[in-house]
């Protein structure tokens, strides 16, 4: 009787999703089924109508919107040419993650499930809406659905009883073998695996350009309370093209003191290289990682070692650990009831993976090398608009980088990972280079001349519009209307001089707020609402677009209800009327935001 | 050709005379007879449920569904014929090459104007996964076919929108989002093997007599904060040999 067998088809943006499809296999293989997981845009979705069991995993993201890696997935689902009776065979079930404060809420999980009983799938569950809001995060709603899930499942697929389920504390193989070598590999592949010097094909995320760092200036004053810094790369020779809006990607790397307080912790020798060998055939060997490879390189470039470790961390490290005490505590922190007290530990002050090991050395020091890849994930690549035109600074990217640092209730501040490793590099100490790529980004600027340019960016969002405006000045395009907002003038105003020498050559109109410069905060959309007259005028009259883009929860809210007033009071609309003018700018992308939390 | 427990739509518009259609409707009654079905649709009703004119199988399934009728099968379908195809292109002027007939059941649901029903578009409850459908030969191509043509982006794509109502934009009761245990604020929890005092301090409390003052020299605090108690002064430290000398203004990590 063959084994029953699940496919797991994910869909995820910050790697949450794929955390969960990952614990779905693992589930499975505990249960005895046989389970293949996979990311959808990678899975060739023209088998989808002979399998018999499918789960989604999908996390909706930005407006609504589906995570890149199924973006493909979804153009197709939703072809009309396909027919209803599609995937007869099919019984499904759809997990979603997102978050209840969004309007949008888990649309991607909702549409995708009647859009599968649509084509003539049958669905075991309702779908399950993970919500980031809860106070126990989504594993409140997907652990009682994750039960029944089972029991639907194995309903169906009951597994033969000479094969029990294997029991929590016992851990599954590992998806890898490490092979150590006796002796360093002589071709010595390095720090950074270095193909060739010419690039094959554009820098992407599988072949990041190796980008040298030329400036790193902070630019703002030294009383401040945030260090923001102006960072240029040099990029000639890469093949990389880019239009104002669009985005860089850069890949960051852990501190040499992290590296080793890492290694020491396991008890790993940094200069040791291995080769990797995964235990399944057919599974591919993790494409960011050269073979063979450094421990040094494996933990300072590719193990997230300064990310706050998922409940699926605390699972397997409980499998792990030979120390009775330790076990005992980690096994409580991987339990359902026991996902409170993690919260507390754990999520709220955003304790890292490194902290956690550093917690319970004696569990650490037991880990073999082969469950690395199981237990802790890859670094993920961080994304910046590019506040620099090719046509103002040819072979030249620059970015704005504000240097992310807080304090929770561990004595120790946190900091963002990628801004802290970039904030550290010095081009004056010895070359520099960065693995960047740089792919299109979610504003969009008219190609029709004489089309007036708003532009609202308060802080580091006015990053994307330094970008615009060079760009448009370079084509002769002199409307553009920039509000941007901060703290001080002398503190955090950033480009100052250039807009100065702009203005005086007539090709910008600058209006600033300096939220602390009085009694009252005063901020971007308080000078929309002054302005409203000629707001007004540019957009219903002169066919202008309207941009947004800043680092903030609620400033894009209240630049949307500012627009809204203006529209009541200098367009005579009605309250409806003016949120349908609103609406109908969004849809002919003459309203376009780029907001990041 | 017109037979019995057939399901006939009659498409109409303010522009066909009341007696015609109703002698129309007569005759296509008497012809399918008490197993089949007679539908009547106002063209604009029916192109309010779709953006645009009924084209594919799905699609009428789809419209059929929104228009009310329940239990919708579609039994059969095969390509027109060249002699059809030209048929079809002489008496109704509209030429195509994929023109398919399609025959299907369904059911007008007996109830009364204004009176509502769930459509059966959730959960199925069967139970055994043996009694599944064939794939449709055809529906397997079409669907083959438009997975080998990823790139493609001239096909249509339905309004996922649509697929929407009105109960899935409601936000859950903020109520439902808090953690079942969080009554009294967090817990107040004791070291294993307590030697501060807090074990006693918390038996103390339930039995409500006044609590000491918690003293600070743990035997524990040595472990890292998942062992520590609530009031343990090292809490926000990472762990530290047993009888080190930590300073509680602890120096910070310096970073390369």
């Amino acid at each position: 009787m063959p084994v029953p067998e699940l496919l797991v088809l994910f869909g995820s943006q910050t790697g949450t999703a794929q955390d969960q499809a990952e614990r779905l296999g693992r589930e499975a293989r505990r249960r005895r089924l046989g389970c293949r997981v996979q990311a959808l845009d990678s899975y060739a979705v023209a088998n989808l109508i002979r399998e018999p069991l499918v789960i989604f995993v999908c996390a909706t993201t930005g407006q609504g919107d589906p995570p890149d890696n199924m973006k493909n997935f979804w153009r197709f689902i939703f072809r009309k040419n396909l027919p209803s009776t599609s995937l007869c065979q099919m019984d499904f079930a759809v997990l979603g993650l997102g978050d209840s404060s969004y309007a949008k809420f888990n649309f991607v999980a909702k549409k995708l499930h009647r859009r599968l009983l649509q084509l003539g799938g049958s669905a075991l569950l309702p779908p399950c809406l993970g919500d980031d809001q809860h106070e126990l995060g989504p594993d409140a709603a997907i652990d009682p659905w994750l039960e029944a899930l089972w029991e639907k499942v194995l309903g169906l697929y009951p597994v033969p009883l000479d094969l029990p389920v294997i029991p929590p504390g016992i851990p599954l193989p590992s998806k890898f073998i490490f092979q150590f070598l006796q002796e360093a590999p002589s071709t010595g592949s390095g720090e950074l695996s270095i193909t060739s010097s010419a690039p094959q094909g554009p820098a992407s995320e599988l072949q990041p350009f190796l980008a040298p760092m030329v400036a790193n200036e902070r630019v703002t004053g030294l009383q401040h309370f945030q260090d923001v810094r102006l960072i240029e790369f040099d990029i000639t020779g890469s093949g990389i093209s880019f239009a104002a809006g669009d985005v860089v990607l850069i890949q960051p790397s852990n501190s040499a003191a992290h590296t080793k307080q890492f290694c020491q912790v396991l008890g790993l020798d940094p200069n040791q290289y291995f080769v990797l060998q995964p235990r399944e055939p057919g599974v591919p060997c993790p494409p960011g990682l050269p073979q063979p490879c450094s421990v040094r390189h494996l933990v300072s470039q590719y193990l997230d070692i300064a990310s706050v470790p998922r409940r699926s961390f605390f699972e397997l490290l409980a499998c792990l650990s030979p120390h009775e005490l330790e076990r005992e505590k980690l096994l409580e922190f991987s339990s359902a009831r026991g996902q409170e007290e993690l919260y507390e530990y754990c999520n709220r002050p955003r304790r890292t993976i490194l902290e956690v090991l550093c917690d319970f050395p004696n569990t650490a020091g037991a880990i073999p090398a082969d469950y690395l890849l199981d237990l802790i994930p890859q670094i993920r690549p961080r994304a910046f608009s590019i506040a620099s035109s090719l046509l103002a600074h040819p072979t030249r990217l620059q970015i704005l980088v504000a240097v992310v640092q807080y304090q929770t209730r561990l004595k120790e501040p946190r900091r963002g990972l990628c801004s802290s490793w970039l904030a550290s590099l010095d081009p004056q100490q010895g070359p520099v280079r960065v693995p960047l790529w740089v792919r299109s980004g979610g504003l969009v600027f008219p190609e029709t001349p004489g089309t007036p340019v708003i532009m609202v960016g308060p802080g580091t969002g006015v990053a994307p519009f330094r970008a615009a405006i060079q760009e448009r000045v370079a084509q002769g395009q002199t409307e553009n209307f920039l509000f941007f907002g901060c703290r001080l003038r002398d503190q955090d105003f950033y480009w100052q001089p250039e807009w100065q020498k702009l203005e005086e050559r007539g090709c910008l109109t600058l209006v600033t707020a300096f939220s602390r410069e009085q009694e009252q905060k005063v901020y971007v959309q308080h000078r929309l609402r002054e302005l409203g007259a000629l707001v007004w005028e540019l957009l219903n009259l002169r066919g202008a677009f309207f941009y947004l883009a800043g680092n903030a929860k609620y400033m894009p809210t209240d630049v949307a209800e500012a627009l809204i007033s203006v529209f009541q009071e200098y367009g005579g609309l009605s309250n409806s009327d003016a949120a349908a003018y609103l609406a109908n700018l969004q849809r002919t992308l003459r309203f376009q935001t780029e907001t990041w939390a | 050709g017109i037979s019995a427990s057939q399901l006939v739509a009659v498409i109409w518009d303010k522009s066909s005379p009341e007696k015609a259609l109703k002698d129309l409707v007569d005759r296509l009654q008497r012809l399918t007879g008490s197993e089949g079905q007679v539908l009547m649709e106002n063209v604009n009703q029916l192109l309010q449920f779709n953006n645009n004119k009924v084209k594919t199988a799905s699609k009428l399934c789809s419209a059929l569904t929104l228009s009310g009728l329940v239990e919708i099968k579609e039994l059969q379908r095969e390509a027109l014929g060249p002699e059809e195809t030209q048929s079809v292109q002489e008496h109704l002027g509209y030429h195509s090459d994929t023109l398919i007939s399609v025959q299907i059941t369904g059911k007008k649901p007996n109830f009364e104007v204004g009176s509502s029903s769930q459509l059966k578009l959730s959960v199925s409850k069967k139970s055994s996964p043996s009694v599944k459908p064939v794939v449709d030969p055809a529906a397997a191509k079409l669907w083959t076919l438009s997975a080998n043509d990823m790139e493609d982006e001239s096909t249509d794509l339905i309004d996922s929108d649509e697929l929407l109502d009105p109960e899935d934009l409601k936000k859950p009761d903020p109520a439902s989002l808090r953690a079942p245990s969080c009554g009294e604020g967090k817990k107040r929890k004791a070291c294993k093997n307590c030697t501060c005092g807090l074990a006693e301090d918390l038996e103390r409390e339930k039995s409500k007599q006044q609590s000491a003052q918690p003293k600070s020299a743990c035997g524990n605090c040595y472990l890292g904060d998942a062992f520590r108690c609530a009031n343990c002064p090292y809490l926000g430290m990472p762990a530290f040999k047993p009888g080190e000398q930590v300073l509680l203004s602890t120096s910070n990590l310096q970073d390369a």
